[in-house]
């Protein structure tokens, strides 16, 4: 019943797709066997792209912590919540570019920005943080007040301050230090300013123009820096980054791919990947995730986080540690559990470590043809796509096609009764493959659950919570599925045919760039994602391999910057740019 | 019991009852663990509670329940010779049983010894057998043990069987705390249990056999693991978590076993165990080891334990309570000592005859559970 069961459509375009897939993937194997190929794909060029925009996106609440830990250490304690981020075209990375601060928000931004100045300036850690003494500690000195604003401004603003942003900054800290007559309180306020400061709180990219193409716009080397880092790594640039920025080493293929290797070569790396997966995988609505726990006891609170980490440290595991074919994802066998969600999906976890350890990780992997593998019988899938009290085969189909497919799946109209799928104590439609069947009687449901249900319901042995069953209400699960054509049975026959849908791989390609660069992906970069999924394929799916494509191309830094209409040129737009650092004389521009 | 429902659950698509041994034994590879030699079939459970076996009935204390522990006290004070208006002057300041002060002072050093005033728990005998009251029943749950129906003997209430030993159900069935009929469970053990569950590693039991769906000859092992159990958002352990047995030989019990239209029983041996301690027994000793186990339809199992088991162990389980269990559960510890010591009914001491073990059975649940035995500890 739950052997996977893959039958491709017996047209003959389909089979011609499956055999040149075939045909691509045998080659690609051997070139990586024999580790000399140079394939056309390989030795491709990059095709011309017109760029994407320069943007001013808002840190993340993870940018914003990963920067703060990385500046300051992890003994800055952060508390409280920021504003909500708002998902655009599946990501909240490219929804970082629509929005703004309100009122309360900044409220939030202030009291956190205060009590991380406390800490950096209070006696336990300012002969860490703060690199000089104040000659005296009740009055003010502005040397060792510039010294440490210099260095700290620019980490938090990601380039040099400007001279004037420093001597403002130095000024407060002296007027706030001779009035407060304390140094360390003086500089805590200026501290203060640059955390609240736009500059922090929104990655502000500017623009340079190409050497190479002096009619073309790029980011300058700060903003290149910027973008790098928190793609790579979803944090602020670091000292070594910055510095490659200053010297201008980012500017030339050689030293930018000396930086992105030392990026990708991190442990650092896994921050970005899970970041950039957490977004895509849309994580943060755990933070509503409910079950009802009568009907479900085994998902408690500790599942929420549980579940989440489960599947990142998958992915983890898969696409960096082994340096895996991204497709796997949703077919591998392997992934990491603790007691309790052993105890949600009913496997052992058999600790190894000695009595009374908590919670612990533990690898686990399961036999050849057990139906729980891949990334989407995880409990962060399949629970996280079902309602609190029961399982939903068209939230899950809705799900896959958004997240994995990149297709949006409409919302269903406001006169629709769903009595039918809600009666799950229906004593004839028994299972929801019956009830939903009830349901698609009216042709105005049909249209969207076609496109949903078929995927879903390939999922229901597991419940709403992520629990195995085969049977629901004494009635035997029917698992059968289809997917654009492909039939096949159960998860492990979804995982399959997600992991050979071309449409999957092209979806992560364009997701994956959509996220580097925070804008969705525009028509007249087409040629490039087309030459990135190509890339991407020649290269085995193999993660740490695309990021470096992505890092590499010009496309992620290239800028389609407006131009007069008379001269061509690109805009300037001296007003508000940095003016003592040439390079840096456009703005970006709101998304 | 002969309907399918009765038999241990086959294993449907869970993997907690090892019906998938492939999967068992990749995970355990991974784990670097030795397996141990498969049976054909094994069950696996975590018990999720576990209480005295009692069965309280209208009647069935002669002497009426034992007073609450303001008349027991009231009445205490009064054999010390206090006067009505002395008795209402230190009640007033007995405060519902919270200490300190006079009143309780003088009721927990009630004892005299060598002159001097001694807690009672840990000095029963300094104080006269206050004669509790006790349970004058027919009906009681167990096992009959030594294999006479005598007249201090019950019948249980759900087997029928006659001849039951459970003399510390006589012993302490007429105290409000220990008083309940099932499903319900006395209000003592219930907070005993639940109080000691997160520091009391679970207990597993496995039943092996050849085809648990058919009558025949099955294995049981009944000990402790080394993990506890983990609680569903209702405060009882989960099911289908992973256990590793203790190995450690004397935390462990194995028993011959036969199952019968659906109920597993043992042949009778010796019975140790170790608790979390606190409100339970450190460890709990049974000789002439009864088990019964009856599967339920929702997969896990209802049980009976039962046999002979040192009556002074009991004792210092209520006197390591202190005087909170006079004061607050209602207890009488001397009454208690007393009784246990008179009711006994096994091994005596060769020296003395004084019995030194009381029958005894406890009544059980247990919810399936994944365990892992053979497993040395790292």
């Amino acid at each position: 019943m739950n052997m996977m069961s893959v039958s491709a459509s017996p047209r003959r375009p389909r089979r011609r797709a499956s055999l040149t897939r075939a045909l691509r993937n045998y080659l690609v194997l051997l070139c990586g066997m024999l580790a000399v190929c140079d394939t056309a794909a390989l030795a491709a060029a990059e095709p011309a792209s017109t760029g994407g925009q320069a943007l001013i996106r808002r840190l993340t609440p993870g940018q914003y912590a990963n920067s703060i830990k990385d500046i300051f250490g992890e003994g800055i304690v952060l508390g409280g919540r920021f504003e909500p981020d708002v998902r655009v075209n599946g990501l909240l990375a490219v929804g970082t570019s629509r929005v703004s601060v309100t009122a309360a928000g900044f409220e939030q931004y202030y009291t956190t920005a205060r009590a991380v100045a406390d800490q950096v300036t209070d006696k336990a850690h300012r002969a860490t943080l703060i690199p000089c003494e104040p000659a005296n500690e009740k009055a003010a000195d502005d040397v060792c007040a510039r010294q440490f604003l210099e260095h700290t401004g620019r980490l938090l603003f990601r380039r040099p301050l400007t001279q004037g942003e420093l001597e403002t900054q130095v000024s407060v800290a002296r007027e706030a230090g001779a009035s407060l007559k304390d140094f360390y309180a003086g500089v805590r306020v200026s501290l203060t300013n640059l955390l609240v400061s736009p500059m922090f709180l929104f990655r502000q990219e500017t623009l340079a123009i190409d050497p190479a193409h002096p009619d073309q716009a790029k980011l300058d080397a700060f903003s290149m820096a910027t973008r790098l880092s928190f793609l790579l790594w979803d944090t602020a640039p670091d000292e070594a980054l910055l510095h490659a920025a200053e010297n201008g080493e980012l500017n030339t293929e050689k030293g930018l791919a000396r930086q992105v290797n030392r990026l990708l070569n991190s442990p650092r790396l896994e921050l970005g990947v899970r970041a950039l997966f957490t977004d895509m995988l849309g994580f943060d609505e755990f933070a509503t995730l409910t079950k009802d726990t009568v009907i479900f006891p085994k998902f408690t609170n500790v599942l929420i986080g549980q579940a989440q980490e489960q599947t990142l440290r998958t992915l983890v595991s898969l696409l960096l540690t082994e340096r895996g074919d991204y497709r796997d994802i949703f077919t591998t066998r392997k992934t990491f559990l603790t007691p309790s969600l052993g105890i949600l999906y009913a496997v052992p976890v058999v600790l190894d470590r000695p009595i009374n350890t908590p919670e612990r990780w533990v690898a686990v992997e399961y036999p050849e043809g057990d139906p729980r593998t891949g990334l989407l019988t995880h409990a962060s899938f399949v629970a996280l796509h079902s309602h609190p009290g029961r399982s939903s085969p068209t939230l899950r189909g809705k799900a896959l096609r958004e997240i994995f497919l990149c297709q949006k799946v409409p919302q269903p109209p406001g006169n629709v009764s769903f009595e039918d799928l809600q009666d799950t104590a229906n004593p004839v439609h028994r299972t929801v493959r019956a009830r939903v069947n009830a349901h698609l009687t009216n042709p105005v449901c049909a249209g969207c659950h076609k496109i949903t249900d078929p995927i879903g319901l390939a999922l229901e042995n597991f419940d709403s919570a992520g629990g195995f069953r085969t049977a629901e209400n004494g009635v035997e699960i029917d698992t059968s599925g289809e997917l654009t054509g492909v039939k096949f049975v159960g998860a492990a026959g979804l995982g399959q045919t997600m992991h050979d849908s071309a449409a999957a791989t092209s979806c992560f390609v364009n997701r994956a760039f959509s996220y580097a660069t925070g804008l969705a992906p525009a028509l007249t970069q087409a040629n490039y994602l087309k030459f990135a999924e190509d890339r991407f394929a020649a290269k085995g799916y193999r993660l740490p391999d695309f990021l470096k494509e992505i890092a590499m191309s010009k496309a992620f830094y290239q800028i389609d910057a407006p131009r007069t209409a008379k001269s061509g040129e690109t805009k300037a737009d001296a007003t508000t740019g940095p003016n003592d650092i040439p390079a840096r004389v456009f703005t970006a521009q709101k998304n | 019991m002969t309907s399918s429902e009765s038999r241990f659950p086959t294993a449907n698509s869970t993997l907690q009852q090892c019906r998938k041994p492939a999967t068992v034994l990749a995970v355990l590879a991974l784990a670097g663990i030795p397996a141990a030699p498969a049976f054909a079939e094994t069950r696996s459970f975590v018990v999720s509670w576990l209480t005295q076996a009692v069965y309280s009935q209208e009647g069935d204390c002669p002497g009426g329940v034992e007073p609450n522990i303001e008349v027991r006290f009231r009445g205490i004070l009064a054999d010390m010779g206090k006067s009505p208006k002395e008795i209402d002057e230190l009640m007033s300041e007995f405060n519902g049983g919270g200490g300190p002060g006079p009143v309780h002072e003088m009721l927990r050093n009630r004892g005299s010894a060598e002159g001097k005033r001694v807690f009672v728990g840990d000095n029963p005998t300094a104080v006269p057998d206050p004669k509790i009251h006790t349970v004058a029943s027919k009906i009681g749950p167990g096992f009959n043990l030594d294999g006479k129906d005598t007249g201090d003997s019950f019948e249980d209430p759900d087997t029928h069987e006659t001849g039951v030993d459970n003399q510390y159900f006589r012993a302490l069935g007429c105290f409000a705390s220990h008083r309940a009929m099932p499903p319900d469970q006395p209000t003592m053990w219930f907070y005993a249990w639940d109080a000691t569950r997160d520091r009391t590693k679970g207990w597993v039991i496995s039943i092996d056999g050849k085809d648990l769906s058919k009558d025949g000859d099955v294995t049981v092992a009944f000990g402790r693991a080394l993990e506890t159990p983990i609680r569903t958002p209702k405060g009882m352990p989960q099911r289908d978590q992973t256990f590793r047995a203790d190995p450690t030989p004397r935390f462990q019990n194995t028993f011959k076993g036969h199952m019968k239209d659906g109920e597993v029983t043992i042949d009778p041996a010796p019975f140790h165990i170790v608790t979390g301690g606190g409100y339970l027994p450190l460890e709990m000793k049974l000789t002439q080891t009864r088990l019964r186990l009856k599967p339920k339809p929702d997969g896990s199992i209802e049980g009976m334990l039962g046999g002979y088991q040192p009556w002074l162990g009991i004792y210092y389980m209520y006197a390591g309570g202190g005087y909170g269990y006079e004061s607050m559960v209602g207890l009488n510890l001397p009454g208690i000592y007393y009784a246990l010591r008179r009711l006994a009914d096994a091994e005596p001491d060769p020296k003395t005859g004084q019995n030194m073990s009381i029958s005894a059975a406890y009544r059980f649940e247990a919810v399936p559970a994944i365990v892992v035995r053979n497993t040395a500890q790292k």
